[in-house]
């Protein structure tokens, strides 16, 4: 599992098993918040498939943050969450830090990896629920 | 007449907005979540014409506005406005967009096939509490399904009349651009326009303001892939993933500056399952950029100024409404302008 994959996995994952891994990580290491949880938003372009071009189709809220396990300038941690959700982008902050810092990696992936099954398994009931509505043409009559 | 500065009515702003909060007090036993997840199609649309992707912030927006979605819009615009921006995601092509409903008009059989999808399109519009027989999802496939453009075929054939990309992507939320507009910029202001602005304006060109009949090449609902640079790593991190819902509307065929003969289409893409929105953008789309469709005089849905400065919902409402407000002085001064008039064509009666 990379780094990069964790920013949405963990968006997805049991709130109450991330802020339990949360509060495990924050008792054993010092975390150092140097952004607060902050709503900011993200421009999204649009390919036009017409001119080849781009253009923007709105904005979309996130909130972010940044924080340093320790005193180490080198593991930082970031997050950038959908919608305004700022416990969720604290913690997914600290997890992205330990990841990369090589702390709580095991407990992190093993999170994820419950998540990513999760979200497999919510994906293919709603991929079930779109087939179903797939038009099947039967031919009424013929000349 | 003189000027007379006046002050006054904090107490009845004061006790209005306490009533006002009175008559839809109820809200506060609603959840907002529950508004997400049962009123989808008006969160989506406040998102789309408030132009900021927040479901949440949506539903609570449509709470407080006692159901007025386009003040709700409003309410998110504002928020909109008050949030730094992180800078650009990725670039979404809708071909990679996870579909949850595709139709095309145009052709029957295409590749991924035709996609109902979550519909109220095929029910008798009486209101009745009825409930459709459950289905058995288990007796379906789970597989996932991405289809490109029903139209790309024709694209691919060189078939499909094409127009100039634009150098730099215009922003209008920080530079509102003058005439000739970019295409970016015509693009943007249709993606976050009024869906009742812009689906009038598309049915003109259909009635008797032109004689577009477009034909959905390709309607699809799903869901897209956010994406952005880690800002320590450098590499791609997903963001999320929102609702989009995207059409082309392919035209009829018109003969080119070099001799060629191309189909005309247009595109709508907007935030939210906004099926009406998007189609009518792409209609919109076809107009502004093919004139052949109009008849007449001159159209309005060919018109670039008609469509770029009429159809913000927050900017018309915000306009028309702003009437209401005390505009005593304008009036008296009409009303004064109206009797020196009387006045000087009874004197002038009297030479």
């Amino acid at each position: 599992m990379l780094r990069e994959d964790l920013n949405f996995i963990l968006q997805k994952a049991d709130f109450s098993l991330l802020e339990e891994l949360y509060n495990k990580i924050k008792n054993e290491l010092n975390i150092v918040v140097l952004q607060s949880p902050v709503q900011q938003t993200l421009l999204q372009p649009i390919f036009d498939p017409i001119s080849k071009g781009e253009f923007y189709a709105g904005e979309l809220l996130v909130t972010t943050t940044i924080i340093q396990v320790g005193n180490d300038l080198s593991s930082k941690g970031w997050a950038m969450v959908q919608d305004d959700n700022e416990k969720l982008s604290l913690y997914i902050a600290v997890c992205d830090g330990c990841f990369g810092a090589n702390l709580f990696k095991e407990e992190i992936e093993a999170l994820a990896a419950k998540t990513v099954q999760n979200i497999q398994k919510l994906q293919k009931e709603l991929n079930k629920k779109v087939n179903a509505t797939r038009v099947n043409f039967d031919l009424m009559a013929q000349g | 007449m003189g000027f007379v500065a006046i002050k006054g009515g904090e107490e009845a702003i004061k006790n209005s907005l306490a009533f006002y909060e009175e008559e839809i007090n109820l809200n506060q036993k609603i959840d907002a979540f529950a508004i997400e997840n049962s009123l989808r199609y008006g969160v989506d649309k406040v998102i789309s014409e408030g132009s900021l992707y927040s479901k949440k912030l949506s539903a609570q927006a449509i709470l407080k506005a006692g159901g007025d979605l386009l003040n709700a819009s409003f309410f998110l615009r504002a928020h909109r406005s008050s949030c730094a921006r992180a800078g650009i995601a990725k670039t979404i092509h809708t071909d990679e967009m996870r579909v949850v409903r595709r139709i095309s008009s145009a052709f029957k059989d295409i590749k991924g096939g035709q996609i109902l999808g979550p519909s109220g399109d095929y029910e008798v519009k009486l209101i009745l509490t009825k409930t459709i027989d459950k289905t058995v999802w288990d007796d379906y496939k789970n597989d996932d399904i991405f289809v490109e453009s029903a139209l790309k075929p024709l694209r691919d054939a060189n078939m499909i009349k094409t127009l100039p990309k634009d150098e730099h992507i215009s922003d209008i939320t920080r530079v509102f651009p003058s005439a000739p507009y970019p295409r970016s910029a015509v693009m943007q202001i249709m993606a976050r326009g009024e869906s009742g602005s812009m689906l009038a304006f598309a049915y003109t060109s259909m009635r008797g303001y032109g004689d577009v009949h477009p034909t959905i090449g390709d309607l699809r609902l799903g869901r897209s892939e956010v994406k952005f640079t880690h800002p320590f790593t450098k590499n791609e991190v997903k963001i999320g993933e929102i609702d989009i819902t995207a059409c082309e509307a392919a035209a009829t065929f018109e003969k080119q500056s070099d001799g060629s003969t191309k189909l005309t289409t247009g595109f709508g893409c907007c935030f939210g399952f906004n099926e009406t929105k998007a189609i009518s953008m792409s209609i919109l789309d076809t107009t502004l950029y093919n004139k052949s469709h109009t008849i007449g005089q001159g159209g309005i849905a060919d018109n670039f100024e008609m469509i770029v400065h009429h159809i913000d919902g927050i900017e018309s409402q915000g306009f028309t409404n702003h009437y209401k407000l005390p505009h005593y002085v304008t009036f008296q001064a009409d009303l004064q302008v109206y009797e020196n008039a009387k006045k000087y064509l009874s004197i002038g009666e009297k030479k």
